[in-house]
């Protein structure tokens, strides 16, 4: 095998964060999963999972281990990242790591445990262990692993069984001015049974600097327990953000997520869906944008049913402009145990240039008999006559396409019960 | 208001083909005046409403169209209906995600601006649209769909009568909003049409039957065949067409 070759010099270093504080079964995780990822090495355009990604351009890259120094009073703007409308929680993150200090820890019930995972893994050792998620796969993904065996820091936040949060969390992340950094923040959230929860995520950059965002989000919904996640990825334009999401669903759970993506050169959302009690539902959505000329996104919704009466739906759609690529890649899986399934998925995509490129592969893998599954995917043009209709009112040229845009990424937003998410999102496409 | 001098358009058809659709129109149309035009099926009575309110894929070989002594062939869509050009469309376009009362209102406020009149506020609005609404006989259910979607031909005929009212424009062309309709919407149609007719105002009526005219009573009726105007006349000539046919005109020398 054709080890280490194709991973370029900066990432090998092992310079290392693999801190001797962690306990020894975390210690022996991210070995292994480093092994996996030396032994991997970069996907190349032959794997079919990373067809359309080309990573060749992180050869030319030397990105360092991200810090952060606290030298100046960052608090004013981030109160300008606070959610509107209504109240919500904030959780900050600056260049990957969690800054307790500004965010709103206090105002969270004193059940709910919120803190650095690293701090966690002192504190609640058992908690994080019991929800520690089993093996990753590092031939599909390899930058999973590699945020495995380099996290220095994430959250750890925990819903206890019964509790329900009405005011949302915003886990917020930016990034300041430190020139070409890699960060691996990974985040645990666990939901209790019966436990309730609205969630945001949201990434931006103070900076206009390259840097790499490899982020990994393990989260558990808990039986019966509800979670509404939001993910709102604005990065800078030369940033790399790739995510990975690994949800693990209990009994009769129920998972709405909506991402809306529009920044970044590079980037690439993996969404893992595990159904594995009966009756848990997952609904997904996302809306993306690509402006920018040689912008690549990349969205990867995996679903698996593992469990019979489960049901779920996957809705994306997105426009995509100027010279840039998008790559949708949804795949659902129902194992034969997995008897009366419900699933529906499709993929719209709208071309506004004669160079953007949309990708869109819509999979199912059924081995139970008993199933509804329905699937379907486009890609189109802005509809001419449509556009005419409403400047024939009146309405300029320039209005009416953000009109139509608007209208298109409409049941999307529809989805945002939050309206101040609303406000954000429509800001930023 | 409106003057048409010697029109010819022509259309690439799907095997690139060009084919002549409208061979040299003359038509002039004054304040306050209601014309009709009628036509057996492909005359080019469509294209001469389309091509009047800016559609794209016609071209324009020779000819010259004025509106208010203006040059209206040099103007974008939006722009001619900032100087009052309407359109009722035929086959009006669904629109998914577009909310139809925020359409309503993003046309009625551009127009405004662009004429430099002030934007009509929520509240002011709302109450405008839900008079109007009430007179082209639409639930007021139709104002939080989409523009179009999914409504049947009659409703989408009254959306366009909708439209019409709201915007209240002074050069009003409907494109056989007449068809498909049944006698209850055929009335309502009458009756909006009547209640905007002014001394200001002209109207040009595209359509294939008389019933129509016996609602909204026209000044001069118009024949058109082959792309050409074959003859006018007062509104006994459409009850002349009713009663004939139109194969009499085409065989006609022209007058």
């Amino acid at each position: 095998m054709n080890t280490l070759a194709t991973i370029p010099a900066w990432l090998k270093r092992d310079n290392d964060t693999v801190s001797s504080s962690v306990p020894h079964w975390l210690l022996d995780f991210r070995q292994k999963q480093w092994q996996a990822f030396l032994v991997k090495g970069l996907p190349t355009r032959k794997d079919e999972h990373w067809k359309y990604s080309d990573l060749t351009f992180l050869a030319n890259k030397n990105f360092a281990t991200a810090s952060f120094v606290d030298e100046k009073d960052w608090g004013a703007t981030i109160q300008q990242y606070r959610l509107t409308h209504s109240d919500s929680i904030l959780l900050v993150f600056m260049n990957g790591y969690f800054k307790p200090h500004y965010s709103d820890i206090k105002k969270l019930p004193p059940s709910v445990i919120a803190l650095s995972l690293m701090d966690a893994l002192k504190k609640y050792p058992d908690l994080v262990k019991a929800n520690w998620p089993d093996e990753i796969d590092a031939q599909h993904y390899p930058f999973a692993s590699l945020n495995a065996a380099k996290f220095v820091d994430g959250l750890f936040f925990y819903v206890p069984d019964q509790c329900e949060l009405s005011t949302p969390i915003h886990l917020l992340s930016l990034v300041t001015d430190q020139n070409e950094f890699i960060a691996h923040p990974h985040h645990m959230l666990v939901l209790g049974s019966r436990a309730k929860l609205k969630w945001v995520e949201e990434y931006a950059a103070l900076s206009a600097l390259p840097y790499m965002m490899n982020i990994t989000n393990h989260i558990v919904v808990g039986k019966e327990a509800q979670l509404e996640y939001y993910k709102i990825q604005k990065e800078n334009k030369q940033a790399v953000h790739i995510a990975h999401t690994i949800i693990r669903q209990m009994q009769n759970s129920q998972l709405s997520l909506t991402s809306f993506a529009a920044g970044g050169v590079f980037a690439r959302d993996e969404i893992m869906v595990k159904l594995f009690e009966s009756g848990a539902n997952c609904r997904m959505g996302g809306f993306y944008c690509l402006y920018e000329d040689n912008q690549y996104m990349d969205h990867h919704v995996d679903i698996y049913h593992a469990a019979p009466h489960s049901h779920s739906e996957m809705l994306y759609k997105g426009t995509v402009d100027k010279k840039s690529r998008a790559v949708f890649n949804g795949r659902l899986y129902v194992e034969k145990e997995a008897q009366k399934i419900l699933a529906y998925q499709a993929n719209h995509n709208l071309l506004l240039s004669k160079e953007a490129e949309v990708y869109s592969k819509p999979e199912l893998e059924i081995y139970a008999d008993d199933v509804k599954c329905k699937h379907g995917a486009s890609i189109g043009q802005i509809d001419q006559e449509a556009l005419f209709y409403l400047r024939s009112r009146g309405i300029s040229h320039r209005d009416a396409l953000q009109m139509m845009l608007k209208g298109f990424a409409n049941d999307i937003l529809q989805r945002i019960t939050h309206p101040g998410v609303r406000m954000r999102v429509q800001e930023m496409l | 208001m409106l003057e048409i001098k010697n029109l010819q358009v022509t259309i690439q058809d799907e095997k690139q083909k060009t084919k002549p659709i409208l061979c040299g129109v003359n038509l002039a149309i004054k304040p306050g005046e209601v014309h009709a035009i009628m036509g057996p099926n492909g005359s080019g009575k469509t294209t001469l409403a389309n091509v009047l309110a800016g559609r794209e894929e016609y071209q324009i070989t020779d000819g010259v169209v004025t509106l208010h002594g203006e040059d209206l062939l040099a103007l974008e869509p939006e722009d001619r209906a900032a100087r009052g050009l309407f359109l009722a469309f035929q086959y009006p376009t669904e629109i998914p995600g577009v909310n139809n009362m925020y359409f309503l209102r993003t046309a009625l406020n551009s127009l405004r601006k662009r004429n430099n009149l002030p934007p009509l506020d929520a509240a002011d609005f709302l109450m405008l649209v839900k008079s109007k609404i009430k007179e082209v006989g639409l639930d007021e259910v139709f104002l939080h769909r989409a523009v179009n979607e999914g409504f049947s031909g009659g409703e989408k005929k009254r959306n366009e009568v909708l439209q019409m009212m709201m915007l209240e424009p002074s050069f009003i062309i409907l494109d056989e909003t007449d068809s498909g309709l049944d006698i209850d919407a055929l009335q309502m149609v009458g009756r909006c049409v009547n209640s905007l007719r002014n001394s200001n105002r002209s109207i040009l009526i595209v359509t294939h039957y008389q019933r129509l005219l016996d609602y909204i009573k026209p000044d001069v009726v118009h024949v058109m065949a082959n792309g050409k105007i074959l003859k006018s006349g007062d509104d006994t000539l459409a009850h002349e067409l009713e009663a004939k046919g139109y194969s009499w005109l085409e065989n006609e020398p022209k007058s």
